[in-house]
């Protein structure tokens, strides 16, 4: 068996792995101004996200739900990224930025829907509540 | 020699010789071991050199030039349905040429449902269901303002044949679709039971055959449920065709759904009237190329022999069973016991996800399924959140299981789990 720092080198890297272990804003918020659920349809992984906004501002995040390493690291990569950022900020957050923060260059077309289904959930919250 | 066979032995090293991408190589160079087949079995190169040669040597459309090619096309043509519907113990007027199950489900939901199903009618389907022989019908019920519900499945993951009775007894069912191995927990159901309770309450009986087509002998006329769909690329054919298998009795009463040329009789801006069987239900241009592929792989299965086949299944299903129950973090879903299941075994791992657990076997160039496998309602049921799923076809092998095994120890290396 290779040890564990040559398999990560591809895909599981040591930050996913951290926030997947311990992910970040995961939880519930008290009062939310805004909740959106998704499901990844391919797994039925079920996220669900939740916002305090404030004079356009994400004051608060949150998220829940079940999912693999991918899901799970960019759940908690995405929610630091927004996390105090204004509405036009967040509405910008690409594919790209949480590829960068995961530190990886690309991602396989079968774990797309992994590593987007926290970041599709926002940008549909986004749009459907015009804000 | 036959392939396959030595001596009347099952031999699964030369029959692995028949498949060429089983000697692929995956991540560099890894030994690619295929555990994936319940999703789509691998072709032997006797399929591909008969597609090849039809598309090469015969390529025209059938039923309709009067010419050389068009009258050997039709022949190629009508003599691969024959092999098909003789494989099952079927007869060629009572298979119904599809893509693949799913369509073969939603056409009888068509073509059988939407005359004989109305309103206050119950149609039954099962918690254990791909999604395949249960949307379409929860669907039908919805247009039909009928009811709609599903058999219980046990904990150890078989279905629930009182609450089955319980439902007959109500007297509105009208159908029962139910699947013969499941995909997901590869449970084999008491089918004949199940038709039995059925016929006697006066319900149809539908059966998906998805994952019992190419791992057991399945014969048509013996048993006796009134139809039975399949998909020819899950049993060393072709993508693109499969079928759909309809009692004598009931398949010319059911009505064509999809309309157009090589199905019709006479047509006047008055009225159609349609073909005979087996042509009735076929509208346009079919696979031919395809069916002559899945024919192939029919005469294929034939050579080995379909119980040599299942005793080979059950060997390995018994193997991987004692491996992976084996391992700590590893708790296998669906029955415990051999005999009643077939096809493959699939389970959870401890605190990581089945996605994860699917990525980190690839690493090790095995091929598994990960995720709900269309079968939500099961893993809900059971609060499954996704489930790993190794499964076999008749070139699998024990040593293919050990590697799988052996990689899933990696899974602990990463994850610390």
């Amino acid at each position: 068996m290779e040890n564990r720092k040559e398999f990560m080198s591809d895909l599981y890297q040591e930050i996913i792995l951290e926030h997947a272990k311990y992910p970040h804003h995961f939880g519930e918020l008290q009062h939310p101004t805004h909740t959106l659920k998704g499901v990844n349809a391919r797994c039925g992984d079920m996220l669900e996200l939740q916002l305090i906004v404030v004079n356009g501002k994400i004051q608060e995040v949150a998220w829940k739900g079940n999912g693999c390493a991918i899901s799970t690291a960019s759940s908690s990569i995405l929610s630091d990224l927004i996390k105090g950022k204004t509405i036009a900020y967040a509405k910008k957050v690409s594919i790209k930025d949480l590829l960068k923060e995961m530190g990886l260059e690309t991602i396989l077309p079968i774990r797309e829907k992994c590593l987007t289904l926290a970041l599709k959930i926002l940008q549909n919250l986004l749009n459907k509540s015009n804000l | 020699m036959l392939p396959g066979i030595i001596d009347g032995m099952f031999d699964v090293q030369k029959i692995r010789k028949d498949f060429p991408i089983l000697s692929r190589k995956v991540q560099g160079s890894k030994q690619l071991v295929y555990l994936d087949s319940a999703a789509t079995s691998q072709k032997p190169q006797g399929v591909l050199d008969a597609m090849n040669e039809y598309y090469t040597h015969f390529n025209a459309n059938v039923h309709r030039g009067i010419h050389t090619l068009g009258n050997e096309s039709t022949s190629v043509f009508q003599n691969s349905r024959q092999k098909i519907a003789q494989f099952f113990g079927a007869d060629d007027n009572e298979l119904i040429l599809v893509r693949n199950t799913t369509e073969g489900l939603n056409a009888l939901c068509y073509m059988w449902g939407e005359k004989h199903i109305s309103e206050g009618d119950m149609i039954v389907s099962t918690e254990m269901e791909h999604h395949s022989n249960f949307v379409p019908w929860q669907q039908l019920a919805k247009r039909k303002h009928a009811t709609f519900t599903a058999v219980h499945v046990h904990e150890h993951g078989e279905l629930d044949l009182h609450h089955l009775e319980e439902l007959l007894k109500t007297k509105k069912v009208k159908l029962i679709a139910v699947v013969h191995v499941s995909n997901a927990i590869g449970t084999i159901n008491p089918i004949k039971r199940i038709v039995e309770l059925s016929h006697q309450y006066g319900a149809k009986v539908i059966v998906d055959g998805a994952q019992s087509a190419s791992h057991m002998p399945v014969n048509f006329h013996k048993l006796e449920y009134d139809a039975y769909a399949f998909s020819g690329h899950k049993m060393l054919g072709p993508m693109g065709i499969g079928g759909l298998l309809v009692r004598a009795k009931i398949i010319d009463e059911l009505q064509p759904y999809v309309f157009g040329g090589g199905m019709i009789d006479t047509v006047s801006v008055e009225e159609t009237t349609f073909a005979e069987l087996p042509d009735k239900y076929i509208a346009g241009t079919p696979d031919v190329a395809s069916t002559v592929g899945l024919a192939v792989a029919c005469g294929y299965l034939n050579t080995i022999d379909m119980k040599k086949a299942f005793q080979h299944d059950q060997e390995l299903v018994a193997y991987a069973l004692e491996k992976l129950s084996a391992m700590k973090n590893v708790k296998i879903v669906g029955p415990l016991d051999v005999k009643k299941r077939c096809g493959s075994v699939a389970f959870l791992y401890h605190g990581v996800h089945a996605h994860d657990v699917a990525q980190i076997l690839d690493s090790e160039g095995v091929a598994v399924r990960s995720g709900h496998h269309c079968t939500m309602p099961l893993h809900t049921k059971f609060g499954w959140i996704a489930t790993t799923r190794a499964s076999f076809n008749v070139y699998s092998t024990t040593h293919e299981i050990d590697v799988l095994v052996q990689a899933l120890q990696k899974v602990k290396v990463v994850f610390g789990k």
